[in-house]
């Protein structure tokens, strides 16, 4: 058990840090842009970004790198939110219904006490 | 370029020169106020004259007796207010006396101090010479270089992150149905609801891929928590790296000639600080001496204001009053001479009041800048910027800035803030924390506006900061 959290909080870790690659290389934009023209730069890249790491004293393996790097051609890390479609619109009645609910409670108070007026007054 | 002890002399200077402008204010005011009384005692003559001529023979004399009365307590009143301020003039003069010892005592003292930190930055530089040529040293020293540059960029990468946040949390803040999920902690053990709102809300989950969004936001918010973490454990490995190095530097320094320079100067610093106080307390007393000095030149002493308003009670009695306004209504030649004299001397009265008005506006104006320039000596003494090793670049004319606070032109706060963005120390051989510390209190010493010296290389000046 204690081995799993151990490694699970590693993996995290990892991910982190490849979340953190995603995040060097958006910095060094300039960096991206020369060596990310092929794949055959990209061990250059990987290079790089190692050494940088090692500067920080991080010690990033080169799979979590290139993990980082595919994520950032993958923007995976990045969140989007769906587009607004009718599906969406009825999602976000739905997790807005304590604020809409209120109001269709009043109304309905309000038709109701508008229709016994007219019926008995 | 000027050294700091110059620059002191200057303050100097201009200190002594605003206290000699004081005096003669104090002595114009001085004569102007014997003046004032000189005429209400001619004024109250007059009235005197005027009564004898207008008044009954009894009235006359009732008259008269009182303002002999009054006269006699004056004098003796003045006479009162003359001994004080001798005994004040006296006072001041001796406090003056015992500053000068004092201030040629702290001259001594800065330079034993001064002698005593070139000295030991003289071995210190040759202790770290002869250290600097051992592997051991070298290899510490490269590695102290490497964890503190580490650290750094550590602590730099730690601040981006955080300040990165941010931005890079909006999408998801901007997002309502994540937002809602989020917190409601879906996906998590703390979670709860019934079967309509789980089976809904995973409906909404589905649709915007909550499970992914979920784990990189909350990493998004953990990694700089991790990398600020990161950047405090890099600091204690590169201050741990750097007490080793001092550890080695210190015991090279354990040489009885440096020991011995070390407790000399750490004595001459706390002789100096003492010195300081004395100086500080006999400035004090010498302020609240002037002080007492300035209302006793305006006339807003206890006892002058005690003379004026017999003086003026007197003379402006309504007796008088009435018996000048008749007299000045009905003509008779016999006092007509008196009530013009009585005219002339009114207007004088008036005269001499309003000048000594305006020596008064003038003479707080130079108390203003006498006070601001002994608090800039005290400031200046204090941040150690008189050592020998202090000095101001060319082109820096704190003479022309103590000319604009003399003047009123300037404000002593900004003139401190002035030296305190020139002034700069002569860096020493030996990096000021070599050993942990070469120079026990600090390079300087005292250093109250700033001062000593940070980093480990050499060349150049170096400059402090600095309060007013």
């Amino acid at each position: 058990m204690a081995e799993e959290q151990v490694s699970q909080k590693l993996e995290l870790s990892e991910v982190m840090l490849a979340m953190d690659v995603v995040d060097t290389l958006r910095h060094q934009r300039s960096l991206v842009e020369r060596e990310l023209q092929s794949e055959d730069r990209e061990a250059d890249l990987i290079e790089k970004l190692r050494k940088i790491y090692a500067e920080q004293g991080l010690e990033v393996s080169d799979e979590v790198i290139a993990e980082g790097v595919k994520a950032m051609r993958e923007e995976r890390f990045a969140y989007r939110p769906p587009p607004g479609e009718f599906k969406i619109m009825l999602a976000r009645m739905y997790v807005n219904r304590g604020r809409w609910a209120k109001r269709a409670i009043w109304l309905l108070f309000a038709v109701a006490a508008v229709w016994a007026g007219y019926r008995y007054l | 370029m000027m050294n700091g002890t110059d620059q002191l002399a200057i303050i100097n200077q201009h200190i002594e020169k605003a206290r000699n402008e004081l005096d003669t204010i104090h002595q114009r005011m001085e004569a102007e106020n014997q003046q004032l009384s000189r005429l209400r005692n001619q004024l109250a003559e007059a009235y005197r004259q005027l009564a004898r001529f207008r008044l009954d023979e009894l009235t006359a004399n009732r008259v008269t007796t009182q303002l002999d009365e009054t006269d006699r307590a004056v004098l003796k009143l003045l006479e009162r207010r003359s001994q004080a301020l001798r005994e004040l003039d006296s006072a001041i003069e001796q406090s003056v006396a015992r500053q000068d010892p004092l201030n040629a005592e702290r001259e001594q003292a800065v330079r034993r101090r001064d002698d005593l930190v070139k000295q030991i930055d003289e071995s210190a530089a040759e202790v770290k010479l002869q250290l600097s040529r051992r592997e051991a040293y070298q290899a510490q020293e490269k590695l102290v270089a490497e964890t503190a540059a580490r650290a750094e960029r550590a602590e730099k990468k730690a601040a981006h992150a955080e300040a990165d946040q941010e931005e890079k949390g909006k999408p998801y803040r901007d997002d309502p149905l994540f937002m809602y999920l989020w917190k409601r902690r879906f996906l998590t053990p703390d979670y709860t609801g019934g079967w309509l709102t789980r089976s809904l809300d995973g409906w909404v989950a589905k649709m915007i891929k909550y499970a992914d969004a979920h784990s990189n936001y909350f990493m998004l918010t953990e990694l700089p928590v991790r990398l600020r973490e990161h950047a405090e454990r890099q600091k204690a490995i590169a201050a741990e790296g750097l007490q080793k190095l001092h550890d080695m530097e210190a015991k090279a320094l354990q040489i009885d000639g440096i020991v011995r320079d070390k407790a000399a100067l750490a004595a001459a610093q706390k002789s100096l600080e003492e010195i300081e106080a004395r100086i500080e307390t006999e400035e004090k007393r010498h302020e609240m001496l002037f002080q007492q000095r300035s209302t006793y030149s305006t006339a807003s002493d206890e006892i002058s204001r005690q003379a004026v308003d017999l003086q003026v009670s007197e003379i402006k009695s309504e007796t008088f009053t009435n018996l000048y306004m008749q007299a000045k209504m009905t003509s008779k030649p016999d006092d007509d001479v008196i009530v013009a004299r009585i005219g002339e001397l009114q207007q004088e009265e008036k005269n001499l009041s309003v000048e000594i008005k305006e020596l008064e506006i003038q003479e707080s104006r130079h108390k203003q800048s006498f006070l601001e320039l002994e608090d800039l000596r005290r400031r200046f003494r204090q941040s150690s910027y008189d050592s020998r090793d202090s000095y101001f670049p060319g082109g820096f004319e704190l003479a022309v800035l103590l000319g604009m606070l003399m003047s009123g032109r300037t404000s002593g706060g900004d003139v401190w803030d002035r030296i305190g963005r020139q002034q700069r120390f002569h860096r020493p051989r030996t990096p000021q924390d070599f050993g942990g510390g070469v120079f026990p209190g600090g390079f300087r010493g005292r250093s109250r506006g700033g001062g000593g010296f940070g980093g480990r290389m050499g060349g150049g000046g170096f400059r402090t900061g600095g309060n007013f």
